[in-house]
């Protein structure tokens, strides 16, 4: 679990890392369950994800990371207080945080910045509302309905995120506010706006968490894989790991994270990862994991194809080559192309069979043979062996090794698809 | 200054003289004036041409040289005493004079009277007819080959043959392998076990025949083959009578070799027939004996064609007990070239479509 929390974190860092200018202000984790809590399914990916979308709507209206996480005793033992795990979780110095905690079956809580001066009193306030619902989905919902209502009785209208300034302090004069609050009202429209606009666009389609690619390489494969995401309506991303950032999690846990965590409560369903792992200490691994669309668009020997066509320039250390190889050989398989030179090739290959046909067929011309033997002039059953022994001389064995597989392919019951090739 | 004297006028025959003033002969009667020179020329050609025939015929004749007429006979047609030439080996022909049949009797009496003949059983219209389809369903063939052939010489032949029998005792060395495979996790195996094989054994065989005659090409011949021994007759001459015959040139020592490859390859055959249970065999060595050898002379029947076609000659046999034809047949080869280019555009746009549809998939 703590190796999953690092993925999800590493994966949120190198996004934001990647992002450049972003128009909200951070990229937080909202909500965040153990392992074991989802294949319990006391919650579904989608319930999730929405409620993702949820604390990601609220910190950029009214500025604050609102979060909650259900906790298990491997997240328990590392994190020593809700206030770690809160600067794991988010770089918003103004937030809230409730910890779920299954080991002692007790809750915890962390407010930081304004929220602990206008809401730290509504701890147990907000437990109660969490614990009164019959699903944990409605717990966790209604504990961020609850905040909206306090974030907006405090008047603490939405704001421009990363602008403290424009933060609207409650005992303001009223005229004052509502002006303010209308034009506040109007830039968060406009920034809400933009904030989608962006959502949509500004997602890194190269995380390169290896440092293998310099800057311009990392841009330049950036605008190839998000033309080639617009032209395809699937987002291509290309993804360099590290064994170590890996740790005991698989290639395919690790985009499945990425994609549960961060790119889907996005809105961005339909995704294809193109993971390459920079094994320094040995094997190194191409993996292609799809989701949504990308899945029904790439079948598995699709996938196979692709990794087969590019696994020779990774493994020459060809890193930029590759991830260009792999958007041509996609481009490939949604728009299969015969190369002209088959034309002639086929035609002088047809030519050739059709000669042998037809002097096959011409050599039936030639009836003129001399005879082998007499078979014909043998009289019948006149045969008779008079002497025959068979002699054993030695025998000897040769091996052949067989030769081992290094592609695989697999589909989980999710509907995820998962190819990979080792080399 | 000089004259010729009695010079006549070639133009009316007077006498010429020389006029001084043109320095030329004048005719004083036609006043024709003609070079001296060219007179006398004139002169000397009416000469020649009006000179007495000579005819005195000579002859040179260098006559048959040594060994020219040890190859041909000559015999004279009892219908119409006609000269008949012939080479030293036909024994029965048509008389060019009468179309009359003749049988040289001395060319199978004696030593060298077949003991056998296996009569025609197919007639010219049959030959004519297998030819005919021979030609027609073979592929390839020029429109002149087929058009210009001259069915009509088709000649029936009776071809000496030496036919050998015996037993034929062999010994056989041969090779033999077998395999086994099986794998497991990590590798596949195969296993090879050789084995020497001996055999021992006799066969017998009855009337392999052997071409007796250098006319008729040996391959040719034995293509035609096998001819049923058991519709052979004793030879009689009136079985020759309407076709062509030869008494053979080739000698039944020279025959023997022949029939020897064949029997020893059949032996090995047969011998090798009997081992059972191998993956492989290879003939390594075959010696052979032959015992209770014999050997008869025939005549079997052959209806034959040659025909010439660009400076080559094709000749068609067939066999004229069985009915089987045989004979090489020339192949145009721009046909060939231009069947294979259709047809290779076709196969070509077939493989063009099968490597999009890989692509496609």
């Amino acid at each position: 679990m703590k190796k999953r929390l690092f993925a999800i974190l590493f994966a949120v860092v190198i996004m934001v890392a990647s992002f450049g200018v972003v128009a909200h202000a951070e990229t937080t984790i909202y909500v965040l369950a153990s392992d074991a809590f989802m294949e319990e399914e006391y919650m579904s990916v989608d319930e999730l994800t929405e409620l993702q979308k949820k604390g990601l709507k609220l910190e950029s209206e009214y500025g604050y990371a609102v979060m909650f996480v259900i906790i298990d005793e491997t997240l328990y033992d590392y994190y020593e207080s809700a206030q770690s795990l809160y600067s794991e979780l988010t770089d918003n110095p103004d937030g809230m945080l409730i910890v779920d905690n299954d080991v002692d079956g007790e809750f915890n809580g962390y407010f930081a910045g304004e929220c602990e001066e206008l809401f730290g009193d509504q701890f147990d306030a907000l437990i109660e509302i969490y614990e009164a619902a019959d699903t944990y989905y409605d717990g966790i919902n209604d504990y961020f309905i609850e905040a909206e209502s306090l974030f907006a009785q405090t008047n603490g209208a939405p704001v421009d995120n990363g602008d403290d300034d424009a933060y609207i302090e409650g005992d303001t004069d009223d005229s004052d506010s509502e002006d303010v609050a209308d034009a506040e009202d109007a830039d968060v429209d406009d920034d809400s706006e933009d904030a989608d606009a962006d959502d949509k666009e500004e997602i890194p389609y190269v995380l390169d968490s290896a440092g293998v690619l310099k800057d311009a390489e990392i841009k330049e494969l950036d605008a190839k894989y998000r033309q080639f995401s617009k032209d395809n309506g699937i987002d291509f991303i290309a993804v360099i790991l590290t064994e170590d950032e890996l740790g005991d999690l698989s290639i395919k846990d690790h985009a499945d994270n990425m994609y549960d965590y961060v790119f889907k409560p996005m809105g961005k369903k339909d995704i294809a990862f193109y993971t390459y792992l920079h094994g320094d200490k040995g094997e190194r691994e191409i993996v292609i994991t799809r989701y949504g669309k990308a899945e029904d668009e790439l079948s598995d020997a699709d996938c196979d194809k692709i990794i087969g066509n590019v696994k020779e320039t990774f493994a020459n250390g060809k890193y930029v080559d590759g991830f260009k190889e792999f958007i041509e050989a996609t481009e490939k398989v949604f728009h299969p192309t015969v190369h002209w030179v088959w034309i002639p090739g086929c035609l002088l290959l047809g030519f050739v069979v059709a000669y042998i046909i037809m002097k096959s067929i011409a050599s039936s011309n030639k009836s003129v043979r001399k005879k082998v033997n007499a078979t014909d002039y043998v009289n019948a059953n006149t045969l008779m062996i008079t002497d025959s022994a068979d002699i054993f001389l030695y025998s000897n064995i040769k091996a052949t090794p067989k030769p081992k597989s290094t592609s695989s392919s697999d589909t989980d019951s999710g509907g995820r698809s998962t190819s990979s090739g080792k080399f | 200054m000089s004259a010729i004297t009695e010079q006549k006028c070639p133009c009316c025959g007077g006498a010429v003289n020389f006029d001084v003033s043109s320095q030329n002969l004048k005719c004083p009667y036609c006043d024709t004036e003609f070079d001296i020179a060219a007179l006398q020329q004139v002169e000397q050609n009416a000469a020649m041409a009006g000179a007495a025939d000579n005819v005195n015929w000579s002859t040179q004749s260098n006559g048959w040289s040594a060994g020219e007429t040890d190859g041909i006979s000559v015999y004279i047609c009892n219908s119409c005493a006609g000269e008949i030439i012939a080479d030293a080996t036909t024994g029965a022909t048509t008389c060019p004079y009468c179309g009359n049949q003749v049988v040289m009797q001395g060319q199978f009496s004696g030593a060298l009277r077949p003991d056998l003949v296996i009569p025609f059983k197919f007639d010219k219209k049959a030959a004519k007819e297998a030819l005919k389809k021979h030609i027609s369903t073979k592929k390839f063939v020029p429109k002149l080959f087929k058009s210009d052939n001259k069915l009509e010489e088709i000649k029936g032949v009776y071809v000496p043959h030496w036919l050998f029998s015996g037993d034929a005792f062999s010994n056989a060395g041969f090779r033999a392998t077998k395999s086994l495979a099986w794998s497991d996790s990590e590798n596949n195996y195969i296993q090879t076990s050789y084995y020497d094989i001996y055999r021992s054994g006799s066969l017998r065989f009855e009337n392999i025949p052997v071409d007796g005659s250098t006319k008729m090409p040996d391959d040719l011949m034995e293509s035609i083959e096998p001819f049923n021994i058991n519709d052979a007759v004793d030879f009689n001459t009136a079985y020759l009578a309407g076709y062509l015959a030869d008494k053979y040139d080739v000698t039944v020592d020279d025959s023997y070799s022949r029939a020897n490859e064949r029997v020893k390859q059949s032996t090995s055959d047969a011998l090798k027939g009997t081992i059972e249970g191998y993956d492989t065999i290879e003939v390594i060595n075959v010696n052979m004996n032959i015992a209770n050898g014999n050997y008869k002379y025939a005549l079997y029947p052959v209806w034959l064609l040659t025909s010439k076609w660009n400076g080559k000659n094709y000749t068609f046999a067939m066999n004229g007990q069985t009915g089987k034809m045989t004979g090489d047949i020339p192949t145009d080869k721009k046909a060939v070239l231009m069947a294979s280019a259709i047809a290779g555009t076709v196969i070509g746009a077939a493989l063009y479509g099968i490597a999009w549809l890989i692509a496609l998939m």
